[in-house]
């Protein structure tokens, strides 16, 4: 009896604690890049804020308000250094816009044909090819934007500036697509069959079921998709740094060149001295497009779970009926 | 003679939901003993207590007291590692892992970090649970080539490596053509010379076919307990007659 | 008012069928200029030759290196780490708990980060921090690590391809049935023993989904990179942790942007072009295969 009762006794298992204790740190490591980047990113922000010394040359207040004369300019070179960040954000907005404006039609009418009209073949052709759109890397499409796409696009219409808010919104189209499409297909294919049945019982056509029943139905997924292909567009650097012609430019035009914000720390984090005014101003920036990003991935994904919550309520109730 | 495995009044819930109500019940070395009754009346539930695998569920939870060889095994220092290798269980569906035969009876050996003489006992596994003959050439084979009732018996082989003090068995024929099903109940007749066998059944005369002892659980109470020729010739309560004669089930 | 029904009932959908043909155009147009363009000048030489005369000659062999190395040490950091998260939130967290839940948001807004957040992240965190903390510590104050090198730049791409990892391992987890969790345990397995020898033999192709998809997408970016090890132009390969690299991405960006004369260079800087997309596409090729492999065992059981 005395053995039977040592031998059920809990043993310790010294290298399996070790690994278990590995694997359970692991997962804070995740939450803890999170807070890092956020930390060191805002680290070099704060001076911004704080540093009398750089306050000398910049504060929050001169990055927002109008410069003496009225202008507003992003000159952080010249011998009286200006950070004025209208034309980072017109810049942002700007190929923003266009970039949405384009992608999100196109990606959702795609994923709607996709998961409501679309005959097997030819869902079997746009899935791939949406993943090898988004498999494409971003400085490519930089590329393609800037040799190709500026040059189609001037001889087309005649613009005078090759570089311009068209041509980048273009090439940032393309990567906010693969997003809002996969999104939103995903969101659609979640509404169960028994709708669309019901609605075809009703006498509804295709269209009439896809537009009236499945589409509402997906209303959250497809929001969240525009949440997060805007989250996206806004964040994105690669393309806009090749394809804007990166003028500071205060102008709402689209065919003028522009700056937006991720380009800009692209574009000259590389020359500035570190633990200079404008090295902060380059981290201000950073962590305000951090911020941006967050709140806007937090309210897409936040979306996309009310989609699940408001499917799954809904064939509960069926279940129950 | 003190009983193998004493049960006193063990209860048990999923969340709130109770599955088991005041249950008590001895097992005897050397015995098989059948759990019968209606589905949903908390023999696999009992069962799965036996070896805590009920543990695994996050909302499971307990009371009473489950002895084996006087220790208390619902103890908190308890290893239910080494508890489940004493108490080894064979699952209503076959589920041999997807490597090959012989790898899956090693498995048991090796997690203990045995190596020696497993190739003697896989033999003897194999040959006490009627396997053997169809095997033995196709020992380095997928496991997954075998039909359902090969299966099964290789589960029940690969639990006997562990050489287990008793056998716990959930529904082990629920699936199985009669020849597979003769087969598992002619290897545990052979089986109960050298251990102890708990047989939950949904099929009440595989019960009076191999049991010694049988026990009805109706919506999780323990409605009787006997010799299974007491409980199928003259029970003592008239729900076990009923359902035993077939009435409900 | 039914005629106007009856033209929406097929009008509508042929907009959205002319979407998706637009999105197949949109691909179709790309890789088939980069294809047409780049392959003129793509040859053996070209992938094993150093770059000659201000890089309008020669080959592009030290920037596929680098990007070799860079992705290399990326995926020896990020697997074990992304493989063991998943684990964790499968195998060992509650399911529903407050800390999955965390984590979970965590992954999600982690991959949402813009990537130059990711290169300031790798500036202000290696460079900076980690790497003045070791030279100051091991090296005696020494420049050793304090500046931007392969070592820092694969980390930050680890960082940032974490997600990925997580996302696939999960999902090969996922695909490995409960029934054999159970026939371990009542073996006598431990937790650690069911994952080590049962789970994890059977989700390799999901990890390997993982590491492929992560090193695609680090073989692609070039904001994260720019400002912690990537180099233009080199005479030399990359042979310790702090030295620099040449990189194709950034290489593509530098020339596309900042070449002299760019008529001059465009034939090599679409072949470069080419190599990049066609080592990405092929990394992509083999995980959506093998993805679609474990979706099928997914479905099945």
């Amino acid at each position: 009896m005395a053995e039977e009762q040592l031998l059920l006794r809990r043993r310790r298992r010294v290298g399996e604690y070790f690994l278990e204790g590995l694997i359970r740190s692991s997962a804070f490591v995740v939450i803890a890049a999170l807070v890092l980047i956020f930390v060191f990113v805002a680290k070099e922000a704060v001076p911004i804020v704080t540093s009398a010394v750089v306050h000398e040359e910049v504060t929050v207040a001169t990055m927002m308000l109008p410069q003496p004369g009225g202008a507003f300019s992003w000159q952080p070179v010249s011998t009286v250094p200006k950070y004025s960040l209208l034309p980072l954000l017109i810049g942002t907005l700007k190929v923003t816009g266009v970039a949405l404006l384009i992608a999100l039609p196109i990606a959702i009418g795609g994923a709607i044909f996709t998961s409501e009209f679309a005959p097997q073949a030819m869902r079997e052709l746009i899935k791939p090819a949406v993943e090898l759109l988004a498999g494409i890397p971003s400085v490519v499409v930089g590329f393609f934007a800037l040799m190709v796409l500026a040059t189609w696009l001037q001889d087309a219409f005649d613009i005078l500036i090759r570089l311009n808010a068209i041509t980048a919104g273009i090439g940032l189209a393309l990567a906010v697509i693969p997003i809002v499409y996969t999104v939103t297909e995903d969101a659609l294919s979640a509404v169960p069959q028994a709708f669309r049945d019901g609605s075809t019982a009703l006498g509804a056509d295709r269209w009439q079921t896809a537009w009236r029943v499945v589409l509402p139905a997906a209303m959250p997924g497809a929001f969240a998709a525009c949440v997060l292909g805007a989250g996206r567009a806004i964040g994105e650097t690669m393309i806009v740094l090749m394809a804007s012609g990166n003028a500071a430019t205060v102008s709402l035009d689209p065919t003028q060149s522009f700056r937006s914000f991720s380009a800009t720390i692209a574009a000259e984090l590389g020359e500035v001295v570190q633990g200079s005014p404008h090295y902060h101003v380059l981290f201000f920036i950073g962590a305000f497009l951090f911020l941006i990003t967050f709140l806007m991935n937090l309210a897409g994904h936040w979306y996309v779970q009310r989609l699940g919550q408001k499917l799954q309520g809904r064939s509960r109730l069926k279940a129950k009926s | 003679m003190t009983p193998l495995i004493e049960v006193r009044n063990y209860s048990a819930w999923y969340g709130t939901q109770p599955a088991l109500g005041d249950i008590s019940l001895d097992i005897h070395e050397g015995e098989i003993l059948a759990v019968i009754g209606p589905a949903g009346g908390g023999k696999t539930t009992f069962l799965r207590g036996l070896n805590r695998m009920n543990d695994l569920d996050p909302g499971f939870r307990a009371s009473g007291s489950i002895r084996l060889h006087g220790v208390e095994l619902l103890g908190k220092d308890i290893d239910v590692a080494v508890l489940r290798r004493h108490l080894g269980m064979v699952f209503a569906v076959p589920v041999p892992f997807p490597v090959s035969v012989y790898q899956n009876l090693a498995f048991g050996p090796r997690l203990n970090g045995h190596t020696r003489d497993v190739e003697a006992l896989a033999e003897k596994s194999l040959k006490a649970a009627y396997l053997w003959d169809e095997v033995k050439d196709r020992l380095r084979q997928s496991a997954l080539n075998l039909s359902g009732g090969q299966q099964q018996r290789l589960c029940l082989a690969r639990t006997l490596m562990l050489e287990p003090a008793v056998l716990l068995l959930d529904e082990p024929c629920s699936g199985l053509d009669p020849i597979s099903t003769a087969k598992i109940e002619e290897a545990l007749r052979e089986l109960k010379k050298e251990l102890t066998v708990v047989l939950v059944t949904n099929n009440v005369m595989q019960a009076s076919r191999v049991a010694d002892r049988t026990a009805f659980f109706l919506q999780g109470k323990l409605i009787e307990a006997g010799t299974t020729q007491q409980i199928f010739m003259n029970p003592s309560e008239t729900m076990t007659h009923e359902y035993i004669s077939g009435r409900f089930g | 008012m039914k005629r106007l029904i009856g033209i929406a009932s097929w009008f509508f959908p042929s907009l959205t069928g002319l979407c998706c043909l637009l999105i197949l155009a949109m691909v179709v147009i790309i890789l088939g200029d980069i294809a047409l363009h780049g392959v003129q000048r793509l040859s053996w030489e070209f992938v094993t030759a150093e770059p000659r005369v201000g890089m309008t000659e020669g080959g592009i062999f030290p920037a596929i290196f680098g990007t070799v190395l860079l992705v290399i040490l990326m995926t020896i950091a990020v697997v074990p780490l992304g493989v063991a998260t998943a684990i964790y939130l499968h195998e060992y967290a509650r399911q529903q708990s407050k800390i999955v839940h965390l984590v979970r948001l965590a992954l999600q807004n982690l991959a949402g980060v813009p990537s130059i957040v990711f290169g300031l992240f790798g500036l202000g965190f290696f460079v900076a921090f980690l790497g003045s903390g070791i030279d100051a510590v091991v090296f005696g104050g020494r420049l050793t690590y304090a500046q931007p090198c392969v070592l820092w730049a694969s980390l930050t791409l680890a960082v940032l391809t974490l997600p990925t990892v997580v996302v696939a391992t999960e999902e090969a987890l996922r695909a490995v049935p409960r029934n054999y969790r159970e026939a371990a345990y009542a073996m006598g397995a431990t937790r650690w023993q069911v994952v080590r020898r049962v789970v994890l033999p059977q989700s390799v192709g999901g990890m390997l989904t993982g590491a492929i998809l992560a090193i695609s997408r680090g073989a692609g970016e070039v904001a994260p990179i720019m400002f912690t090890g990537a180099a233009y132009y080199l005479p030399y390969l990359p042979k310790k942790l702090n030295d620099q690299f040449m990189e194709l991405g950034y290489h593509i960006y530098v020339m596309t942007t900042q070449s002299p004369d760019v008529e001059a260079t465009k034939p090599i800087l679409y072949s470069t072009v080419l190599v990049l997309l066609l080592v990405t596409f092929a990394l992509n090729f083999t995980a959506i295969i093998i993805r679609s492999r474990i979706r099928r065992k997914l479905r099945s059981t």
